[in-house]
C-alpha cells in the first residue's frame, strides 16, 4: 500500500510542479499536518473544510483551498478584503443592506461593517435562545456571525511570528533592542517586553498633549500590543504538537501554546520555522518557501513522536485532489451513454465495458484510499454505506455482465453506480472522515457486520433492479423467451446472495451486540429493519418454492425489495431511535416516501398489466 | 387423519410464507410504534405478546404466537422430510433456523435486564427496573427489612397495611408520569406534609423514553397519630420524606422496582475520553471491583467490552453528569440463559450452508 501511495505521490507531485511554475509550491504547504475535529488532517482537508463552510464553494476568486489559506494565515489584512462569504438568503441580504451582486459573495471587511451598522439588530438575534429563532434569514445570520468568528480565528493563529512591528528611528530600536528599519514580530516583541516597558514609562512620563516622534512610535507600539491581546483567543489551527501534556493527544495553537506556557524549545524551534515560511509566502521565495515547509514537516513530525502517519497525510492530499468518486461518476454516466448505441455499433459494447471497469476502478481506489487514511474499515457511516454499497452494485453488476453478455449488467452497473454516486455526493457534507462515535469505534465489528449488511443492501438493491428489468421486459416483449429466462436466473442468484449476506450480517449484529451489551437482540430498529429484509427475502424465495409466488409475482416481490432495502437503509433513522440513530437526517423523509410510493405505482400498474394480459391473453 | 393433514398443511412452504408475512407486518407495526409510544410499549403490544388487541377489540396473533407457528411449521418439515443426501445442507440450515428460534423463545421468557446506578467510591448490590416502580417504607436505625407496596397495589387506590409498620397508607392520586405545581396558597386542610403543602401531581401523558417518566403518589398517612395527614412523593424526590411513627423513623421513597444482586459492585473511577480537541466521546469507561461475599474481583467495562460475572453481563450504557462532573456511571445488566443458542446456531446454519454450497458445485461439477 505504502509503495502504492508513494508511486502515484510521485506521479501527482511531477504533474503539480509542472503546472505550478513560477509560483509557490502550494502542495508543500498544503500536505502540513493539522489537528481538527478530533484526527490529524493535512493543511489541504482544513482549508477545503472551512472555504467551503464559508463559501459553499470549492475554489473562489480562482483560488484554491490551499491558496486562500495560505493567504489567510500569512497575509490575514489582505485576505480580510477578499469575497469569501456566501449570503444566499435574500432577506438577510436585504436587512443588512449588502449590494446584490452575481454570486452573493461578500468579503470579511464588507460583513463586518454591516453588522456594525445594524448592529442592535443583530444583537437582538445573536443573543436570543437558538430554539427561539426560527426564520432562515435569521439562522443564518447566526450562522454567518459564527462563520466569521471562525475566519477570524484562524487569520490570527500565526499573528504572533507575523512581522508586524517597526522601527525607523536606529536610536531607539538600539535601545529597545530590535532591527532598526526592519519588521519584526509580536513574539520577538515579547522577548524585549522589559526593555520596552522601561522605555515606554520613562519617555511616557514627559509626553504631553504633543509627543514627539519617539513618543509616537512607543505609543503606537503599545497600541498594536494591545490590538493583539485578542489574538490570544484564536485555537483553531492547531499545528503545535504538545511537547508535554497529561492527555498527551490535544494539539495546541501557537497562541495556546504561548498563553499555557507550554512552549519546549522544540515548539519553539517549530513556530520558528513557520515564521521563515510566512516571510517566504509574503516575499514570494519559492526556494525559502519550500526549505521552511519541509523543515515544519519534519519538526512537527518528531514533536508528535508516532501520531502521525505521514503516508496517509499525502494519501489524503491525494484523495482530496483526485476526486475520484466524481471521476467514477463521469465513467458511469459515459458508460451509460455509450451503450444507448451499442445495438447499432458493436464496438461501443466493449467501449462501455472498459469505461464501467475504469468507473470500478477508480471507485475502488477511491475506497481504498480511504481505508488506508482512516485506519479502519470503509463503512462507518451513512455517507460511507452509500458508497460502499455502490460498488458492491457495480461490482455484481460485472460479474452478471460477465456472465450474460447481453449489456444488461453493463446497464445495472452503470446507472445504479452513477446514482448511488450522485446521492453519496448529497450526503458528503463537511469532513467526511471524521472519527467515529464511541459505540463504533471497533475494527473487528465495522469489518465483519457492517460489511455483510451492506453487501446485502447491495445484493438486495440489485435482485431489485433485476425485478424491475423482468417486469419491463415481460410487459414489453413477452415472446422473447430466452431473455426473460436469464433474467430471472440472475434475479434468482442475486436474491440468494443477498439473503447470504444480509443473514449473515444480522447474526453478526446479533452476536455484536451479545458480546457488548449482553443481548443478542433488543428490537433495536435498525434491527428490525435488517430482519425485515432477511425475512422479505425468505418469503420471496419460500413463496417460489410452494408456488404461492409464479414467475411474474416473484419479479414483483423482487421488485418490492428496493422498498424494503430503502425503509431499512434509510428510513429506520428517520425514526431517531435507538443505538443505530447515528445516521439521522431529517431532510430525507420527503424523498423517501416520494420514493416509497412511485415504486408501489410501478409494480402495482405492472402487476395489473400482466393480470389482464394473462385472462384475456 | 386430519391431525395429518394439519402436519402436512404445516410442513409446506406455504404455511411458513403465510407466516412470515404475518410477522413482517408485526416487525413494521411494532417499529413504527417505537418512535410514537417508545420502545417498552411497543414490546409490550408487539414483540412480547402472544395477542394484539387491535383497537382494543379485535384479537391478533403477536409476535410470540407467529413465532411459535413458523416454529411448529419447521419442525412439521422436519418432520415429514424425506431425508435424502441431496437436501442434506437445506435440512441442516432448517435445523438451525429452529435452534434460533428455540433460543429466541427461551431468552423472550426467562432474560432478566435492568440497570445500575452507582456513583464513584459506592458500591450496589441490586438492579433497577426500567419501567416499574414501588414505593419503599425504610425502617431507619436497626436492621430491620423494607416493606415494599407494588406499583399495581399503589394503583388500586385501597388501603395499604403491613404487620411491620405502625401505620397504614391510603393512596389518594396517584399518576406514573407527573408534573409538579406549585398551589397559587398553600394547602391546609388535612393536615400536609412536606411537598404536599404547596404542591399537587397533574398527570402527563406517558413519554416513550420510559426513564423521563416520574411517578408521584399523594396518600393519607393513618394511625400514626401526630404524623398523620397528607404526603406527597415522587420519584428521585431531592428531600426525602420522613415519617415518624411509633416513636421510630421511616423513610417513605418512589423508586424504581429493585431486584437483589448475588453480589455487589463498587464503582472505583469512571472515565469519559474525548477525540482530541473536540466534545466526541472516543470512549467510557468504569473501573469497578465486585465483592462476591468477600471476594474480590477487579474488572474494566468499556463500550463494546462488558464485564461478566456469574451469568450477568454488565455493560456500559450511559452516566450521569452535573457541572462538567461525572456523578455516575450507569451499567445497564442483562442475565439471559438462552444466550448460547444463537452461537450454536449461527454454527449449524453455516454449516449446512457450506454443505448445501458445496453439493450444488459438485453437481454442477458433474454435469
Amino acid at each position: 500500500m505504502k509503495c502504492l501511495v508513494a508511486f502515484l505521490l510521485t506521479l501527482f507531485i511531477w504533474q503539480s510542479a509542472w503546472a505550478e511554475q513560477n509560483h509557490l509550491d502550494t502542495h508543500i504547504f498544503a500536505e502540513l499536518p493539522v489537528q481538527h475535529n478530533g484526527r490529524i488532517k493535512p493543511m489541504d482537508s482544513f482549508a477545503r473544510f472551512y472555504l467551503r463552510t464559508f463559501s459553499g464553494d470549492a475554489v473562489v476568486d480562482g483560488m484554491t483551498a490551499d491558496d486562500w489559506l495560505a493567504d489567510l494565515i500569512f497575509t490575514p489584512e489582505r485576505a480580510y478584503g477578499r469575497a469569501v462569504f456566501d449570503v444566499n438568503n435574500p432577506n438577510l441580504r436585504l436587512a443588512l443592506d449588502l449590494p446584490e451582486r452575481a454570486r452573493h459573495h461578500y468579503s470579511f471587511l464588507e460583513i463586518a461593517a454591516a453588522m456594525e451598522a445594524h448592529q442592535e439588530m443583530v444583537n437582538s438575534i445573536l443573543s436570543a435562545q437558538e430554539k427561539n429563532v426560527t426564520d432562515p434569514a435569521q439562522q443564518q445570520l447566526i450562522s454567518l456571525y459564527a462563520n466569521m468568528t471562525a475566519f477570524l480565528d484562524i487569520s490570527r493563529s500565526l499573528s504572533l511570528v507575523l512581522p508586524v512591528f517597526r522601527v525607523e528611528d536606529a536610536a531607539l530600536a538600539r535601545q529597545i533592542g530590535v532591527p532598526a528599519g526592519q519588521n519584526f514580530s509580536y513574539l520577538e516583541m515579547m522577548r524585549r517586553r522589559a526593555q520596552y516597558l522601561s522605555l515606554a514609562q520613562s519617555v511616557l512620563k514627559y509626553a504631553g498633549n504633543h509627543p514627539d516622534a519617539r513618543q509616537v512610535v512607543l505609543l503606537q507600539i503599545g497600541a498594536q500590543l494591545e490590538h493583539m491581546e485578542a489574538d490570544k483567543q484564536s485555537q483553531i489551527l492547531r499545528i503545535v504538537p504538545p511537547a508535554w501534556q497529561p492527555d498527551g493527544n490535544s494539539w495546541l495553537s501557537p497562541w495556546a501554546m504561548l498563553n499555557t506556557g507550554q512552549g519546549a524549545p522544540q515548539s519553539a524551534a517549530l513556530l520558528q520555522a513557520w515564521t521563515r515560511m510566512a516571510q517566504a509566502y509574503q516575499e514570494n521565495n519559492a526556494t525559502e518557501w519550500k526549505y521552511a515547509g519541509e523543515n515544519i514537516f519534519q519538526q512537527t513530525l518528531s514533536l508528535a513522536g508516532g501520531q502521525i502517519r505521514p503516508y496517509a497525510l499525502s494519501a489524503e492530499y491525494m484523495y482530496n485532489h483526485a476526486y475520484l468518486f466524481a471521476v467514477s461518476l463521469a465513467f458511469y454516466l459515459a458508460a451509460f451513454l455509450l451503450l444507448l448505441g451499442a445495438r447499432r455499433y458493436r464496438a461501443f459494447y466493449y467501449v462501455s465495458f472498459a469505461l464501467l471497469v475504469c468507473g470500478f476502478l477508480s471507485h475502488f481506489v477511491g475506497e481504498a484510499l480511504r481505508i488506508y487514511i482512516m485506519a479502519r474499515p470503509p463503512v462507518g457511516t451513512l455517507y460511507e454505506s452509500i458508497i460502499f454499497v455502490g460498488l458492491i452494485v457495480v461490482a455484481g453488476s460485472l460479474l452478471l455482465e460477465m456472465r450474460s453478455r447481453r449489456g444488461l449488467g453493463l446497464a445495472i452497473g452503470a446507472l445504479s453506480g452513477f446514482a448511488l454516486q450522485a446521492i453519496g455526493m448529497g450526503f458528503a457534507g463537511g469532513d467526511t472522515m471524521e472519527p467515529l462515535v464511541a459505540v463504533l469505534n471497533t475494527n473487528f465489528w465495522l469489518a465483519t457486520h457492517v460489511i455483510a449488511i451492506t453487501t446485502g443492501y447491495g445484493c438486495c438493491l440489485l435482485t431489485g433492479i433485476l425485478g424491475h428489468i423482468y417486469l419491463l421486459q415481460k410487459i414489453l416483449q413477452p415472446l422473447h423467451h430466452e431473455r426473460l429466462q436469464i433474467t430471472s436466473r440472475l434475479m434468482l442468484g442475486a436474491a440468494l446472495a443477498a439473503l447470504f449476506f444480509a443473514l449473515t450480517g444480522t447474526m453478526l449484529g446479533g452476536i455484536w451486540a451479545d458480546q457488548s451489551w449482553g443481548r443478542f437482540w433488543g428490537w433495536d430498529p435498525k434491527e428490525n429493519g435488517a430482519l425485515l429484509i432477511v425475512l422479505w427475502l425468505l418469503w420471496m424465495l419460500h413463496g417460489r418454492l410452494s408456488g404461492m409466488l409464479r414467475a411474474n409475482g416473484f419479479a414483483m416481490a423482487a421488485a418490492a425489495a428496493v422498498i424494503v432495502v430503502a425503509l431499512s437503509w434509510f428510513g429506520v433513522n428517520l425514526l431517531n431511535v435507538g443505538l443505530h440513530s447515528y445516521g439521522f437526517t431529517s431532510g430525507i423523509a420527503i424523498n423517501l416516501f416520494a420514493f416509497i410510493a412511485l415504486e408501489m405505482i410501478f409494480i402495482t400498474t405492472c402487476g395489473v398489466i400482466l393480470y389482464r394480459r394473462s385472462r384475456h391473453p | 387423519m386430519h391431525a395429518y393433514r394439519l402436519i402436512r398443511w404445516m410442513a409446506e412452504a406455504r404455511s411458513f410464507a403465510l407466516g412470515l408475512l404475518w410477522l413482517m407486518a408485526i416487525l413494521v407495526l411494532g417499529t413504527a410504534t417505537e418512535k410514537t409510544q417508545g420502545l417498552y410499549a411497543a414490546q409490550r403490544v408487539y414483540f412480547s405478546s402472544y395477542i394484539i388487541w387491535l383497537g382494543g377489540l379485535i384479537p391478533l396473533p403477536g409476535l410470540l404466537t407467529t413465532v411459535a407457528f413458523i416454529f411448529t411449521s419447521l419442525v412439521c418439515k422436519l418432520a415429514l422430510e424425506r431425508w435424502r443426501m441431496k437436501h442434506l445442507g437445506t435440512i441442516i440450515i432448517h435445523i438451525g433456523a429452529a435452534v434460533l428460534l428455540l433460543g429466541g423463545f427461551l431468552t423472550a421468557c426467562f432474560s432478566r435486564e435492568g440497570s445500575m446506578l452507582i456513583p464513584p467510591g459506592e458500591s450496589r448490590n441490586y438492579l433497577e427496573d426500567y419501567q416499574h416502580v414501588e414505593l419503599a417504607v425504610t425502617p431507619l436505625g436497626g436492621a430491620q427489612p423494607e416493606i415494599i407496596f407494588t406499583e399495581a397495589q399503589l394503583n388500586a387506590g385501597s388501603k395499604l397495611n403491613n404487620l411491620a409498620i405502625p401505620f397504614a397508607i391510603d393512596p389518594v392520586t396517584w399518576c406514573r408520569n407527573c408534573g409538579l405545581e406549585r398551589l397559587p396558597q398553600p394547602v391546609t386542610e388535612g393536615n400536609p406534609h412536606g411537598v404536599a403543602i404547596n404542591f399537587i401531581f397533574k398527570s402527563l401523558p406517558h413519554d416513550p423514553v420510559e426513564e423521563q417518566n416520574r411517578a408521584g403518589l399523594t396518600f393519607r398517612l393513618l394511625g400514626a397519630g401526630q404524623s398523620d395527614g397528607l404526603y406527597a412523593v415522587f420519584q428521585d424526590m431531592p428531600i426525602p420524606e420522613i415519617v415518624m411513627a411509633g416513636g421510630k423513623k421511616y423513610l417513605l421513597a418512589l423508586r424504581p422496582v429493585r431486584a437483589s444482586l448475588p453480589f455487589a459492585i463498587q464503582l472505583l473511577h469512571f472515565q469519559e475520553d474525548l477525540y482530541p480537541g473536540t466534545d466526541k466521546p472516543r470512549a467510557y469507561q468504569s473501573d469497578v471491583l465486585v465483592n462476591d461475599h468477600g471476594l474480590l474481583w477487579h474488572s474494566l467495562i468499556s463500550m463494546n467490552e462488558p464485564l461478566r460475572y456469574h451469568g450477568y453481563t454488565f455493560y456500559q450504557s450511559s452516566f450521569l453528569q452535573s457541572d462538567g462532573e461525572q456523578t455516575a456511571t450507569v451499567l445497564a445488566v442483562v442475565k439471559n440463559n438462552g444466550r448460547l443458542f444463537p452461537y450454536i446456531a449461527g454454527v449449524i446454519i453455516a454449516a449446512g450452508l457450506l454443505i448445501h454450497l458445496a453439493q450444488r458445485l459438485g453437481r454442477r461439477c458433474a454435469l
